[in-house]
């Protein structure tokens, strides 16, 4: 009985240490967030992504699936 | 989906997602923004959003999104799932929206003519198609042709809307 609760407060203590430790980790990249949001926003890597997905979208057969669905709601 | 994650944070009034992949290279910060996809005169793009992932990279006193790296951290599947959970977490608060998912295509997937990331995606939607279709829906592209989604397909783009 001693030993298992002396293995479960161990786990308990390991898993509440790893949760802080991942906490101030995340902390320590949100310091910087606006800039990074900033940075990310006006990159060419996020206009890259969405002109393929615009390209990709335009060369689909119309109506999509989802705007055939609306337009048999609305009727 | 009742997967092991990491623990994520959303930007304030942003759709950018931030959280830290934790395997055997170290921390990764890893990274999620979802965005309009640009007007067009082909679609009604007011409602079409596109998930962009990857490696939150500093560059000389700035930083960048790289969705190129195999991370090699060992926790892709965590990765994924994390990824898959944001994308739900943004389409129930959207629920006017469609979301786009393709995975990046490396030279790796490019020479097998597969798009792995696509792969776990669907790997994550597939092992939680019970779960996610009674609340989302989903269709696939594949091969300039929009289908609904059937699990275990390979699909060059993922779309997926709330019910």
């Amino acid at each position: 009985m001693a030993n298992f609760n002396r293995d479960h407060l161990m786990r308990t203590f390991m898993e509440k240490h790893k949760e802080t430790d991942y906490e101030a980790r995340l902390e320590e990249l949100l310091k910087n967030k606006e800039k990074i949001y900033e940075a990310i926003k006006n990159s060419p890597f996020l206009k890259r992504k969405n002109e393929e997905a615009a390209a990709s979208l335009a060369k689909l057969p119309r109506p999509f699936p989802w705007e055939k669905e609306k337009s048999e709601k609305s009727v | 989906m009742n997967k092991d994650i990491y623990p994520f944070y959303q930007a304030e009034d942003d759709f950018l997602y931030f959280f830290v992949s934790s395997g055997i290279k170290g921390d990764i910060q890893k990274a999620v923004v979802i965005s309009d996809v640009p007007d067009s005169s082909n679609y009604p793009s007011d409602s079409v959003y596109n998930l962009g992932f990857g490696d939150v990279v500093a560059v000389s006193s700035s930083w960048i999104l790289d969705d190129s790296p195999r991370s090699g951290n060992g926790d892709m599947p965590k990765v994924i799932a994390t990824v898959a959970l944001i994308a739900m977490d943004f389409l129930r608060e959207h629920p006017w929206a469609l979301l786009s998912l393709e995975g990046y295509v490396d030279e790796k997937s490019a020479l097998q003519g597969k798009n792995h990331r696509n792969i776990l995606y669907q790997r994550a939607i597939d092992s939680n198609w019970a779960e996610l279709s009674t609340e989302f829906r989903f269709w696939g592209v594949k091969s300039g042709k929009t289908e609904d989604y059937i699990v275990g397909n390979q699909y060059d783009r993922i779309l997926v809307n709330f019910k």
